[in-house]
């Protein structure tokens, strides 16, 4: 007997999709239109039909706000993807590229690049990813136990990123003249990003937008246990080094353009997980969106909250991730 | 040539030997059970078998290539294996579970065939789930998710299949459906089973072989009516039992009755 022909997650995947896209289009509009200056929406649509019309508005629009939006966007993208797949692949609910370490190390190497090679912002990036694969490995050695004991991870990533913290802190004293706005980089800020960063962090993202994507079939099989993976043909241990270096890379570029924004890779793909469930071949996209439109919406409120002064967006997604964090660990985590 | 061969295996954990050398040889079409005390090393060996875990001496030969030297993919096409306590996500849809028992086939890059989609509905219906396909697995009762399971391992369409315990959960009569299900393959389409089994009535109605592992050690291997006996039987698993042969509407069976712990 066949009851049912058609799969009735179907339904609810169409609504968040069509959600997610009008959340996006939104944060987007609302984003570039609210700030220190106030665009009307009208004006707005004008800036993008002829820059003459408004000149203020454009220079405003142009070089400012869109870059800034878009590097938020991408930004989003990459942690949320990171936190995704690390998930799954450590088989850890926290896991998160800020919490285990990752970006520290991915920020310690940036801050070095940032003091000794000031001119070469480009070798950021690779800088970056080298140091989040060295605390991804301290990491794996120290505290990996196939993801028996959760709680292990999060307290060896703990202690890691605030022995790599020291460090920073540390550069961030001797050479206060090359490293400018601290806070803004340990926090994890969009202010002043212009297109350079946008054009650093988007040839990662889509690398790494791609790989989640074509990684998620490997995910949906890691799910069903190492033992099966392995049963059903799956290269187990190549498969989880080349996703975590996958995550390592996005992490790695993220943190390169904006600093140690954390909990955008924890957050996400719960929530996602929530509203379309853990196949992989869906939340790896839906996390990637919701990523964009979480910070996209949160840098619009930490322009717009203290108005003229910014917060930088890392401060409010510690706001609503630190108790989401808690909240995870109130739940009842082995 | 033999078919599926342990040969000289000696495996464990961490350094440490679980099965302490082991040789078998398994002929194609048969149906072959481990049994042994718990810890006994059971699981081990199937794991070895089913290329989970690395010998530390000895092969696994298939047409004798060493399974570990083979292509991931072109093991997981002929042998299949179905370990002990599997788990899944909560929310995975039956049919999406049953589905992933294409992998080996279908590749993680092309999609799926006719021929895949048509052995995933066949395995559905074959374990009985057809009216589940689209519950998740957190909404079945234990023995359902086992059948789903095993619809899995069915899909994958292996020629050796391997399953460790796929009774437990079960009640009685799914119980037998589940290895009336193997016998049937076996018999139709030639398939060699290897499980584990803690029923020893069951193992002795189902299987053509009895294997009783004991601390690592291979205690009886061959046909059920010899191996089930009461000095077997004590030596194995420490109890007192009596052995019956019974014939009941032209089926003859060997039953082991226990009668308690020998002290
Ligand atoms: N992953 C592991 N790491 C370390 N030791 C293990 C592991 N799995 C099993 N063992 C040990 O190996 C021995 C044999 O275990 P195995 O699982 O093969 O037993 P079994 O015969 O299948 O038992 P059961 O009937 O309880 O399933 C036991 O002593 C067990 O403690
Ligand atoms: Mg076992």
């Amino acid at each position: 007997m066949k009851t049912l022909l058609v799969d009735p997650e179907h339904k609810k995947r169409r609504l968040t999709a069509l959600c997610g896209a009008l959340l996006l289009v939104g944060g987007l509009v609302l984003s570039i239109a609210k700030g220190s200056v106030d665009i009307p929406l009208w004006d707005l649509v004008l800036v993008f039909v002829d820059p003459d019309i408004n000149e203020g508005f454009y220079q405003v629009v142009m070089n400012i706000r869109l870059p800034r939006v878009l590097v938020g966007g991408l930004v989003g993208i990459n942690l949320a993807l990171s936190g995704a797949i690390l998930q799954s692949v450590l088989k850890n609910p926290l896991a998160d590229p800020g919490i285990i370490g990752i970006s520290a190390g991915a920020g310690l190497a940036a801050m070095v690049v940032m003091i000794l090679f000031p001119a070469y912002s480009a070798l950021i990036p690779p800088a970056a990813f080298i140091g989040a694969i060295c605390a991804a490995l301290i990491i794996y050695f120290i505290a990996y136990d196939g993801g028996a004991h959760t709680l292990r991870l999060v307290l060896a990533g703990v202690a890691l990123s605030a022995f790599l913290g020291a460090f920073m802190s540390t550069l961030t004293v001797l050479y206060s003249d090359r490293v400018q706005g601290t806070v803004n980089w340990m926090a994890g800020a969009l202010i002043g990003k212009s297109w350079n960063h946008l054009y650093m962090v988007l040839p990662y993202s889509l690398i790494g937008l791609v790989g989640a994507i074509i990684g998620s079939r490997y995910l949906n099989i890691l799910a069903l246990g190492d033992d099966i993976a392995r049963g059903l043909g799956l290269p187990v241990e190549r498969v989880k080094f080349l996703l975590t270096l996958l995550a390592a890379l996005l992490a790695a570029s993220a943190v390169a353009a904006v600093g140690l924004l954390g909990f955008v890779g924890l957050i996400i793909p719960h929530i996602t997980r929530l509203l379309i469930g853990s196949n992989n071949r869906f939340l790896i996209p839906f996390s990637a969106a919701f990523g964009a439109v979480t910070v996209i919406f949160a840098d619009t409120i930490a322009r717009t909250l203290f108005s003229p002064y910014e917060l930088p967006v890392g401060i409010i997604m510690a706001f609503v991730g630190a108790p989401f964090f808690l909240y995870l660990l109130a739940r009842g985590i082995k | 040539m033999s078919y599926f061969r342990v040969a000289s295996l000696r495996v464990g954990y961490a350094g440490q030997d679980v099965i302490k050398t082991i040789s078998l040889t398994f002929d194609k079409g048969r149906i072959s059970t481990i049994i042994g005390p718990n810890g006994s090393g059971k699981s081990t060996l199937l794991k070895a078998a089913g290329r989970l875990l690395k010998p530390y001496s000895g092969a696994i030969l298939l047409e004798n290539s060493d399974i570990f030297a083979m292509e991931d993919r072109a093991v997981a096409k002929r042998l299949g294996i179905l370990p002990q306590s599997p788990t899944a996500p909560m929310d995975l849809p039956v049919h999406c579970l049953v589905a992933y028992g294409r992998t080996p086939h279908h590749g993680f890059f092309n999609n799926f065939s006719k021929e895949d989609q048509e052995a995933v509905s066949w395995a559905i219906e074959a374990t009985g789930l057809a009216d589940k396909r689209f519950k998740r697995i957190g909404q079945l009762s234990g023995g359902e998710r086992q059948r789903a399971w095993i619809a899995m391992a069915l899909a994958q369409k292996p020629e050796i299949l391997l399953l460790d315990e796929p009774t437990t959960y079960l009640d009685i009569h799914h119980q037998f459906e589940v290895l009336e299900l193997l016998q049937g393959l076996n018999r139709d389409h030639n398939l060699t089973v290897i499980m584990v089994l803690h029923d020893l009535n069951l193992a002795a109605s189902f299987s053509h072989r009895i294997i009783a592992l004991k601390d690592g050690i291979m205690v009886a291997d061959g046909d059920p009516e010899r191996v089930l006996n009461t000095e077997t039987i004590s030596e194995v698993f420490n109890i007192r039992s009596k052995v019956l042969r019974i014939s009941e509407d032209g089926i003859s069976k060997t039953v082991a009755i226990p009668l308690g712990v020998r002290h």
